[in-house]
């Protein structure tokens, strides 16, 4: 570990890695916290089991990432169309035959390694991926609909359609990053709206099918916690009054770090609603702390979109970006009840099982993208405007490996 | 192209800068422009983990019987600000309508309507509607108006209790024991309550109201821990023979009460032990007066004086000693057998057989008197004057006075009047102890009422038999005393009615005064009859004890009230051990898995059968089911627990049975034991509170 922490071994964005190493940091003094009372029940007042097996877990992430950020990203794009294939079989499993928790089939177990994970936990990652490689692929004629808009859009009903039944925020946050990368990808704003067209009708679809099968889908779940959102009595259900309070405990400055009350009486607090105890310990300070921190992630990934040689490094580093960021502030509005309540966790941060593992792969994949960005700039330290402009007259490199015959 | 993207990434960009302003926003509103009246709430919103009881565990005979069980009960509350307004308006009427027809006729429906608002007006999110409600009660309650809606809509609140039951009734309930809310068990209860108790959980609640506390939905809840199952080493058939001819005895002889204690000699192990009382009119099972009684013993301790006599090496049981024609005076205080004797000395095997208490007393005081200290020490070394550490709460010390102590108020009377049982206490359990340990060939074990503990119906720990003192006496001592104690069912001695053609008893009766001290001994003596011994006499395999307190008609000696109830111990005990012997052979003949025939909560029976590797078709989908045998392999079907139709409980084990047959109002009376052979009611048929008859085997 000493020697991979070198500057060698590390590569990519530094700014990048510095801010994944404070949200990590973050993560761990607020579960530390927030699993206090959790801690005292189950293991007898032995408060540092949740604190280490949260540090395991950001051990194995960051061998995650390390492993993932040393591939060629080139690698993935052949990676992607596989991975993709395989994750509709997995959802369809899922849904048939996985493990029940809470009404809702979301997990599967692994048979011989007997690891269980959200099978959308990886769908997302896999659809991201393809539809990195098919918009980049697709960029000369990316503006004609059948050729690009419908092979594009298919894949993103079909995998949303399939997690929506058990899932729906889950869901509806990869449609709306989907959508945001097709944005980003240069597909035209009409099929953008018509997109949005599409995602309305596959709702109803699934609404439908509850119709007929009611026990297949959670639509009642799903009026429940919206009714209970917009009716808004005593100012929100019990979770939301108790995060609310928190919020106020913490007001300007935070009770300070360990001292929550509210953590005894908020129901996972140490996942999904973990940046209200944030907000409780660090106040208004830490809560812009923690949102600025996902900003300038997506800032600096910006910067790898600007200097990407090629349209699929862009769009992949984009694209997972966009998702962790967008489940991020999701996390952030259910705390502050900006939006009704589902079971999100603010990556990175809370306290979390194998999810944390597809995090780490993401952000792996990412700084793989980053690191070759950086490998250009060394041998060609052009100034920036000029590698734009070499970008835009777009050129091939002769370092760069041909992206488009794949 | 390029610039397209790039711009389009800054269009993102900023929605996300758009969004965390509004997500900042809100943190402030929240925080800071509210923060005020949220910071109040949070004191109003008070929330605190309430402790969960966890099931209890039960406790078992021998053979694996449930002698104390926990039945669920519930209680029934209703929050009368979770229905909302229309609803309630619309509903009342005919929801008081059920309340009071289904629940309480004693309520009028008006009444009930008018309690309904007045609460609703008070408030109240916590009204008790009843409590101790059935499970088929509760499901009853469950269709009413609002009530069906559920908790959130109808406001029904449903808190789990449980209900000690106990099968057999009074069958050794005071061994048992019983738990009541806020006072220490007692009995077996008490002494293994850490392990009956199991652990508590935990269930986030939050505060409504002064004194009154709703969970907050399921979350934050911490499942509690069972506890333990114990497996006693009592006989339920025995302890039912023991508590009949106790109950007879103390009936006939209209005594205050009585106890008798069956032990197993090799092992201490009790097998039976019944304590009645009577009050007034009622005799039943209150006080433990086996462990906790200690009185003085009478003449079932002259064992003892005669086993020190002979280990000191002082008598033979052919001395023969002067009675006095049965009246004597000792220290100034007269000492009376209970007739008149004539004729020539009798030897000292006579005057133990005879129960003499001027021959027993004499010979003690013509050898201790001067030498109180070396009696005292023998009755040390007999074990005499420690507890027997029976694992039971309340058992007192003996009471044996140290030699010339005169703060113990020590005399000249001493040593004639312990030797014949008096001046000193014991419980009739310590003394047992004693007469077990001389069946036992000088070895005295330790009383011992549990065998096992279980968890999952696996021991977890057992408990061996455990020796007090390995050898009180000598062995020719030993030899002499069994003489004695066979002695007294001779021709003319105390227990002449024991006697019998099939087996030989050894023991020894014993008639106490217990007011002699009391002042004017003409108001009325009272008196304590007791039978302490052991039997067969040349293999013992029971020890026991009988005592019967202040008999008060139809005779009052140890021999006329307590002597029958050993009696009736002893054949029973020598006759199913007879039968069992010769049953023992078709129990080994294993049935083939195909013919199992079991019933009872379908994912345990699967696990079962799972587990023990037997083929079976699964046909069940329900919760219980029954396991039936087919041509080819064994067939598992779902019972049908439908509202009103009597279940199939043929093959399950009596707690399932009855836990499903009384959870449906259903009286149940029992026949043998084992598992359900079968039901007097057949299943399908409709309940209307009949009672129904089960056969077990």
């Amino acid at each position: 570990m000493l020697q991979i922490t070198t500057k060698k071994e590390w590569k990519g964005d530094k700014v990048m890695w510095l801010i994944i190493g404070i949200l990590i940091g973050f993560g761990l003094l607020a579960v530390y916290s927030a699993t206090g009372s959790m801690a005292y029940l189950r293991y007898k007042g032995n408060t540092e089991v949740y604190l280490l097996k949260q540090l395991v877990m950001a051990g194995i992430g960051l061998l995650c990432m390390y492993a993932c950020h040393r591939q060629n990203y080139l690698i993935y794009n052949k990676l992607a169309p596989v991975l993709f294939l395989l994750a509709i079989p997995l959802l369809l499993y899922t849904l048939a035959f996985g493990v029940e928790t809470n009404d809702a089939k979301r997990w599967i177990t692994l048979p011989v390694i007997n690891l269980s994970f959200q099978t959308s936990d990886y769908a997302r990652l896999a659809l991201i991926m393809y539809l990195a490689r098919s918009l980049s692929n697709k960029q000369e004629y990316i503006k004609d609909f059948k050729s690009a808009f419908i092979p594009v859009m298919v894949p993103v009903l079909l995998i949303c359609g399939l997690i929506a039944p058990a899932n729906l925020s889950t869901a509806l946050l990869l449609f709306a990053t989907s959508v945001m990368l097709m944005f980003v990808g240069r597909v035209s704003f009409k099929y953008i709206f018509m997109m949005a067209f599409f995602g309305i009708l596959l709702f109803g679809t699934v609404v439908l099918i509850w119709w007929f099968f009611p026990d297949a889908v959670r639509v009642d779940t799903w009026i429940s916690r919206i009714t209970d959102f917009i009716s808004n009595e005593n100012g929100g259900g019990y979770q939301v009054q108790q995060s609310k309070i928190a919020i106020a405990n913490g007001s300007w400055l935070g009770l300070g770090p360990g001292n929550s009350t509210q953590r005894n009486f908020l129901p996972a607090a140490y996942a999904d609603y973990i940046y209200a105890i944030i907000c409780e310990e660090y106040g208004l300070i830490g809560a812009t702390g923690i949102l600025l921190l996902y900003l300038w992630l997506l800032f600096r990934v910006s910067r790898i979109v600007m200097k990407s040689p090629k349209a699929f490094g862009a769009i992949l580093a984009m694209g997972l970006t966009l998702n962790l960021v967008v489940q991020a502030f999701a996390n952030m509005a259910v705390s502050v009840n900006l939006v009704p309540v589902t079971g999100l966790t603010l990556p990175l941060v809370s306290m979390g099982g194998t999810s944390v593992l597809f995090t780490s792969v993401a952000f792996g994949i990412i700084m793989s993208v980053s690191k070759f960005i950086e490998s250009i700039q060394e041998e060609q330290p052009a100034p920036e405007n000029e590698l734009m402009k070499m970008a835009n007259t777009s050129p091939k490199p002769k370092t760069v490996e041909d992206e488009s015959d794949h | 192209m390029k610039d397209e993207i790039i711009i389009r990434t800054y269009v993102v960009f900023l929605l996300f800068v758009l969004a965390g302003f509004l997500i900042l926003g809100r943190v402030v509103q929240i925080g800071i422009v509210e923060g005020e009246s949220w910071r109040g709430r949070g004191d109003s919103l008070y929330v605190r983990h309430q402790p969960i009881e966890p099931e209890r565990g039960n406790i078992l005979s021998s053979d694996g019987r449930m002698l104390v069980t926990s039945l669920p009960l519930f209680e029934v509350r209703m929050d009368l600000l979770a229905v909302p307004k229309d609803k309630f308006v619309k509903n009342i009427d005919s929801l008081a309508l059920c309340l009071s027809r289904h629940l309480n006729p004693v309520i009028s429906e008006r009444a009930y309507r008018d309690l309904l608002w007045r609460e609703r007006q008070a408030g109240n999110r916590y009204l008790l509607i009843k409590e101790e409600v059935t499970y088929s009660q509760l499901e009853k309650i469950k269709t009413f108006p609002l009530f069906r809606l559920g908790g959130n809509k109808g406001g029904l609140i449903v808190v789990r209790k449980s209900k000690r039951e106990r099968p057999y009734r009074m069958l050794a309930a005071r061994t048992l024991g019983s738990v009541r809310e806020g006072a220490k068990p007692v009995g077996l209860e008490g002494y293994y309550d850490d392990v009956l108790g199991g652990e508590k959980g935990s269930r986030l609640v939050q505060k409504v109201a002064r004194d009154i506390w709703v969970p907050v939905d399921d979350i934050g809840d911490f499942e509690p821990k069972r506890g333990k199952d114990i497996i006693t080493h009592i006989d339920i058939d025995l302890q039912d023979i023991t508590e009949q001819a106790l109950y007879k005895s103390v009936a006939h002889h209209q005594a205050l009460g009585g106890t008798a204690v069956v032990m197993e000699v090799k092992t201490g192990a009790i097998k039976a032990m019944a304590n009645l009382v009577r009050s007034g009119d009622d005799i039943g099972e209150y006080l433990n007066y086996a462990v906790g009684a200690a009185t003085e013993p009478g003449s079932t301790f002259k064992l003892a004086t005669m086993m020190a006599l002979l280990e000191d090496g002082y008598i033979r049981l052919d001395d023969r000693v002067d009675i006095h024609g049965g009246e004597v005076e000792l220290c100034g205080k007269k000492i009376r057998d209970s007739e008149k004797r004539k004729g020539s000395l009798p030897t000292l095997k006579q005057v133990f057989a005879q129960s003499s208490n001027v021959g027993v007393a004499v010979t003690a005081q013509k050898y201790y008197e001067k030498n109180a200290k070396k009696f005292v020490k023998r009755l040390e070394q007999f074990g005499l004057n420690e507890r027997s550490r029976i694992d039971l709460e309340g058992e007192p010390a003996p009471y044996i006075k140290e030699a010339y102590n005169v703060e113990q108020k020590w005399s000249c009377t001493s040593i004639p009047w312990m030797a014949h049982g008096y001046e000193l206490t014991l419980t009739p359990l310590q003394l047992l102890t004693f007469y077990n340990a001389v069946a036992n060939k000088g070895r005295m074990m330790k009383p011992q009422l549990v065998h096992q503990i279980l968890e999952y119906s696996e021991p977890v720990k057992t408990y061996k038999p455990q020796v007090l003192k390995n050898q009180i006496c000598s062995h020719s001592t030993l030899q002499q005393a069994m003489e004695l104690l066979k002695s007294t069912t001779d021709s003319g001695g105390t227990a002449y009615a024991l006697r019998n053609r099939l087996y030989k008893v050894a023991g020894k009766t014993g008639t106490a005064v217990t007011n002699y001290y009391k002042g004017d001994i003409n108001q009325g003596k009272k008196y304590q009859a007791s039978f302490a011994g052991f039997f067969p006499a040349d293999d013992p395999v029971y020890s026991c004890i009988v005592v019967i307190y202040e008999p008060s008609a139809n005779g009052y000696y140890g021999a006329s009230a307590a002597m029958p109830v050993f009696r009736e111990i002893a054949d029973y005990s020598v006759a199913s051990r007879f039968i069992a012997t010769e049953d023992q052979a078709p129990v080994n003949t294993a049935p083939l898995p195909a013919r199992i025939r079991a019933g009872g909560y379908a994912t345990d029976i699967r696990t079962l059968l799972h587990f023990s590797g037997v083929r079976f078709e699964n046909r069940c989908l329900n919760e219980w089911a029954s396991l039936s045998p087919t041509e080819s392999q064994p067939e598992l079907t779902g019972i049908n627990l439908q509202q009103d139709l009597v279940p199939d409980v043929r093959g399950m084990g009596l707690r399932d049975a009855l836990f499903l047959l009384e959870n449906k109002g259903l009286k149940v009376r029992l026949q043998g034991h084992g598992r359900v052979r079968s039901q007097s009611i057949a299943p399908g048929s409709k309940i209307q509170g009949q009672t129904i008859e089960l056969t077990m085997g």
